[in-house]
């Protein structure tokens, strides 16, 4: 059967966390956000700072896939990573295969070799991690009533 | 598509406003960011030109509190209507879990819809999606305004799916929230039956 979405584990998550945490302390970079490519955040490191992670995220997956149809347009086959400059940080964007998107954010001071190098070592780890499925964990099956409950609190929110 | 993180137990879904330009997609995002309470939405985000037309997207999260243990939440996005910007369109696109189109009921408008449709469909194609296994709500908007034609008419030339359909005056809000209750509902009971990989 055809499913309506992706799944990530509790497994899975773990994993992530602890390799976005290895890369911000090695890499030095000030926040890293795993973005997977319909606009949702997958998971965040380091500090948040004024950034609202959904809109964020939103963002960066859509600039991200612009420049893969820019890629497209120039006979490459697609952009891997690309860096933004900023007056006080950076940004640099690391795909992570075909999953997600790997965003760091970055003091100028930062040296940008380090970032690329350790961005695209933890892009290799996380590409091994999300490339299985999470699947549903027991005792957290969504079935059951689920979409009736949640529309009676969208009912609660729209005032009806 | 639905992303479900059970290490967070947090579940996300993507509704993508669609039509022609000046149909009253933005207008939809607009009137429920302002009337839904601020606890439950987070910041409208819009990419727009310097005169107000949508350049890439609007995006309005909303966020549907703790549901059986999954905090649930939606991303409500519109597209740009206008024809020649199709690339950001079906970038936008991607990943949708449902639809709701925006038709101007306006008999004149009625090429403009059904080459909107049309193009719905051939994006939703590129992207592996079929139009009539997605859910899909029909707003008929700007039923105020003279001159617009019949919801027989709408139906039987924009509708043969026999979606949802709803008359929608966005500028004051009505139909407004029918349409997001309809396609919320389909997306949720897709979710519920199907799953996720």
């Amino acid at each position: 059967m055809s499913k309506a979405g992706t799944a990530l584990s509790s497994e899975q998550v773990q994993q992530i966390e602890r390799a976005l945490a290895s890369y911000v302390e090695e890499a030095g970079v000030k926040t890293v956000l795993l973005v997977d490519p319909d606009g949702h955040l997958i998971s965040m490191c380091g500090e948040p700072g004024a950034i609202d992670p959904v809109a964020f995220g939103a963002l960066i997956s859509a600039n991200f896939a612009s420049t893969q149809q820019i890629a497209t347009q120039m006979g490459e086959k697609e952009f891997d990573a690309f860096f933004i400059q900023g007056k006080d940080q950076d940004l640099y964007l690391r795909s992570v295969s075909s999953h997600a998107v790997l965003v760091s954010i970055f003091a100028r001071t930062t040296t940008l070799g380090m970032v690329k190098v350790f961005a695209e070592r933890t892009a290799k780890t996380l590409v091994d991690v999300l490339a299985t499925s999470g699947g549903e964990q027991e005792g957290l099956s969504i079935g059951g009533g689920f979409a009736d409950s949640a529309l009676a609190e969208l009912d609660k929110v729209l005032g009806g | 598509m639905a992303t479900i993180n059970y290490g967070y137990r947090e579940i996300n879904c993507k509704i993508v406003y669609y039509g022609p330009g000046m149909s009253g997609k933005t207008t939809n995002l607009e009137i429920i960011y302002k009337k839904v309470p601020a606890t439950s939405r987070g910041k409208l985000t819009s990419l727009a030109t310097k005169t107000d037309r949508t350049l890439f997207f609007d995006l309005l999260p909303l966020d549907l509190g703790t549901i059986k243990g999954f905090k649930t939440k939606f991303q409500l996005y519109t597209v740009p209507g206008q024809v020649y910007y199709n690339a950001t369109r079906k970038l936008v696109l991607r990943g949708a879990d449902g639809v709701v189109f925006i038709a101007d009921s306006q008999a004149d408008r009625m090429d403009d819809n059904k080459e909107s449709l049309e193009n719905l469909k051939e994006n939703l194609q590129e992207h592996g999606m079929d139009v009539a296994a997605i859910p899909l709500v029909m707003g008929w908007n700007k039923r105020d305004l003279p001159n617009v034609s019949s919801l027989e008419d709408l139906n039987a030339k924009l509708n043969p799916w026999n979606a949802p359909g709803f008359e929608m005056e966005a500028i004051s809000g009505r139909g407004v929230f029918d349409a997001l209750r309809a396609v919320t509902r389909l997306v949720l009971q897709k979710i519920e039956k199907e799953g996720a990989r």
